[in-house]
């Protein structure tokens, strides 16, 4: 008898020990499912929108109250670029996209997962995921410190495409000896060290191992500017040809000197592979009054969709955001861009990008969604879902993404005119919001939790009403963030499986908006 | 090195006449009792770790969205002092013409509350920021922006800055001081779960330049 009720008691402990067991497990999974997303999307938007808020102008509007100001030309959010001397709308590309298609030029589309069966296929294109944003702007470079160099009176006699000989007014490395004369070879040798880390000297590893520097602009005394790349850098003693140093041209109270002291050589602008900003190669810049301006550098992010490495069956897949910043391309262009070895700036390339092993690498995993919208001078936001008007885009050339003035004499097309409230670019065709009228971003992210297993999902949802039309809120399934319309099913897998956060931060861009 | 001792005759008389030899069936309750006491203690343990948790994240939430209306306040500042008042309007935030040709946002008496249906004005603009979703959150946002210049003791910064204080409330909670409640815009409102939970306010402070 005894035995019998203690058997029984037993049973009965066992069974709620183990219902808690079970019950402390689905517990433990929806505590992390209901914080991983939170820690997702505020890592995400923490690292995107300081480094957003920080885009900065390669160079300002000098002359708002005249148009079109031939001196402008900012290029802080970089809508597109331009490769190669010419000015040809082929020469242009995109390099920021406002909901990707898998139809732009140079996209296409393909399943992630291609073992999964056929309603849990999931469909991206090579650019990134279908329906997300990609950005690019220009910001201070963490490799290369501000710097601008004078360019000496004479120091930039040839101002063409092809012109390549520069001498610069660079005397860092130089000694302190009051008489230049008295300055000897290792001075000079001093210098060159010097002048090489100020324009972020490095060695491609292509074919010829030639040594390069970053991106840099040469802007005059009235705000014209492009950008250029310094080539030959070999150190010393290296070739004299390309790079070499002359302390003694250096200015000093005893001797004035022509400040001629480092010769250096200029990428040639004519070869397929220099870049531009849209305008391409500027004839127009005064080399009386010219400076090179180093450490700004360029960075872009994307969301990817890719394979989720924790599937062994290779059919769930996961969203991550990635970032681009310049290097060296481990891939070839497929247009004239560099090749695998070469110097890539860091805006996304649709000749480079699309490619597998491109320079994009992943920072935040579990991200959803990545959707970016633009504040407008006049206070305007686009890429919207307005509920009252609908969508919103502003549609240059079917791009959805804001026009980028092209500067005259290279081309008439565009001419600023962020006057005022003023936002458009006139363009053949159309008048188009203009990106230099940008003031600040909405970045926003969505952040998603591990799966969760069959015991602690909630398959009936949560808080799954309607707010307004064509907008739901879900909390288990896939959210509509500004013009990203939520997806009929959840990434065509039962509901349930994962939690969501949507976090949105609104950004003023520091060089446009300072103090806010 | 010890030798196991077995135990004599006379001793396992005596475990036979005091019982010791198994146990009763009073024993066995007994030790349940105690075991069901311990088991509810743990329990509730469990109970609490979920409320805890539950708060917590409410407060993570509530966080982030005062934070989102900073941000917001921010933009809609720096258009004013621009002399445009067009997305103040939109996101129905109420501007005074400050210095020559730019406006200001408005020191409020009153905590202003975040519109959170659909039917009011400014809705929209806040959906879109993240700040709200519908009328159905389980939040209330208000905010008030202090003018410090003409308190007693202005701060240093009074001439410089406003003060703006957004407070996050749960549904359910209630602001004594102020007199403000978070009460529920719809009958489809949805609370935190748990007490503690309604019970985690939060109050983020800022600085935006007059």
């Amino acid at each position: 008898m005894e035995a019998m009720v203690s058997l029984v008691i037993l049973v009965i402990v066992m069974t709620v020990v183990l219902s808690l067991l079970f019950s402390m497990k689905s517990f433990a999974e929806k505590q992390q499912a209901f914080t991983a997303p939170r820690q997702t999307a505020r890592r995400a938007l923490d690292y995107v929108s300081g480094i957003l808020a920080g885009a900065a102008d390669w160079n300002q509007i000098t002359a708002l109250t005249s148009t079109p100001h031939t001196a402008g030309n900012p290029y802080a959010l970089v809508m597109f670029s331009e490769w190669g001397n010419t000015t040809a709308a082929t020469s242009r590309r995109q390099a920021t996209y406002n909901n990707l298609t898998g139809s732009e030029t140079g996209n296409s589309t393909y399943v992630v997962n291609p073992s999964a069966p056929a309603s849990a296929k999931v469909t991206s294109s090579v650019f990134g995921t279908i329906g997300t944003d990609v950005i690019s702007v220009a910001f201070p470079s963490p490799n290369v410190s501000p710097v601008k160099i004078p360019i000496p009176v004479g120091g930039w006699p040839d101002n063409t495409a092809s012109g390549v000989d520069i001498w610069l007014n660079f005397a860092a490395g130089c000694g302190v000896a009051i008489d230049p004369a008295l300055l000897t070879a290792a001075d000079d040798n001093s210098n060159l060290a010097a002048f090489r880390t100020a324009v972020g000297a490095f060695q491609e590893t292509a074919a010829g191992n030639a040594w390069v520097s970053s991106t840099m602009i040469i802007a005059d005394g009235a705000g014209a500017w492009r950008l250029v790349q310094l080539t030959g850098l070999t150190p010393p003693p290296g070739n004299s040809a390309t790079l070499s140093s002359d302390c003694t041209k250096k200015t000093s109270l005893l001797t004035p000197g022509n400040g001629r002291v480092v010769h250096a050589t200029l990428k040639d602008a004519s070869t397929v592979d220099q870049y531009f900003a849209p305008g391409g190669w500027r004839g127009d810049i005064l080399n009386t009054s010219a400076y090179l301006i180093a450490g700004i550098d360029f960075v872009s992010f994307r969301h990817r969709t890719v394979l989720d490495p924790i599937d062994p069956n290779g059919v769930r897949v996961i969203g991550q955001l990635e970032q681009k910043s310049s290097g060296i391309s481990s891939v070839n262009s497929t247009g004239t861009g560099p090749r695998a070895g070469q110097f890539a700036p860091g805006f996304f390339d649709p000749t480079l990008d699309g490619q597998t092993g491109s320079n994009f690498t992943p920072i935040v995993d579990n991200v959803d969604d990545f959707q970016v919208a633009y504040i407008m001078r006049d206070g305007s936001i686009w890429n919207t879902v307005d509920p009252t008007t609908g969508l919103k885009v502003f549609n240059y050339g079917g791009s959805n993404i804001p026009a980028q003035a092209r500067t005259p004499p290279m081309s008439s097309d565009f001419q600023v005119n962020c006057l005022g409230t003023d936002l458009s670019v006139t363009v053949a065709g159309g008048t188009y919001l203009d990106a230099a009228c940008v003031v600040g971003l909405r970045v926003t992210v969505v952040g998603r939790s591990l799966p969760l297993g069959m015991g602690s999902r909630s398959l009936s949802g949560v808080g799954g009403s309607t707010v307004v039309a064509g907008q739901t809120v879900y909390r288990y399934r896939s959210l509509a963030v500004e013009d990203h319309a939520a997806p009929a099913a959840d990434d065509s897998l039962a509901s349930g499986i994962y939690d969501r956060l949507r976090l949105t931060t609104t950004v003023m861009l520091r060089n446009r908006a300072l103090g806010y | 090195m010890s030798r196991l001792q077995h135990p004599s005759r006379g001793q396992l008389a005596a475990a036979s006449r005091s019982g010791g030899r198994g146990t009763s069936l009073v024993e066995v309750l007994v030790a349940s009792a105690v075991m069901a006491v311990l088991m509810i203690g743990v329990l509730q343990v469990f109970s609490l770790a979920l409320l805890t948790n539950q708060g917590s994240a409410a407060r993570t939430e509530l966080t982030y969205r005062a934070q989102q209306v900073i941000e917001n306040l921010r933009m809609i500042q720096y258009f004013a002092k621009n002399g445009n008042t067009t997305p103040a309007a939109n996101y129905n935030v109420a501007t005074t013409p400050g210095t020559t040709g730019s406006y200001t946002i408005q020191p409020t008496t009153n905590p202003v509350a975040i519109p959170n249906d659909s039917s009011q004005t400014g809705f929209s603009f806040w959906q879109a920021a993240g700040v709200v979703n519908d009328q159905n959150d389980p939040y209330r946002i208000f905010y008030t922006v202090t003018d410090q210049a003409g308190a007693a003791n202005p701060p240093a910064w009074a001439d410089v800055f406003y003060q703006v204080t957004v407070t996050a409330m749960p549904l359910g909670a209630h602001d004594f001081i102020t007199g403000t409640s978070a009460t529920p815009a719809s009958a489809t409102a949805r609370g935190y779960v748990g007490e503690p939970a309604k019970m985690k306010r939060v109050d983020y402070v800022a600085q935006i330049p007059r």
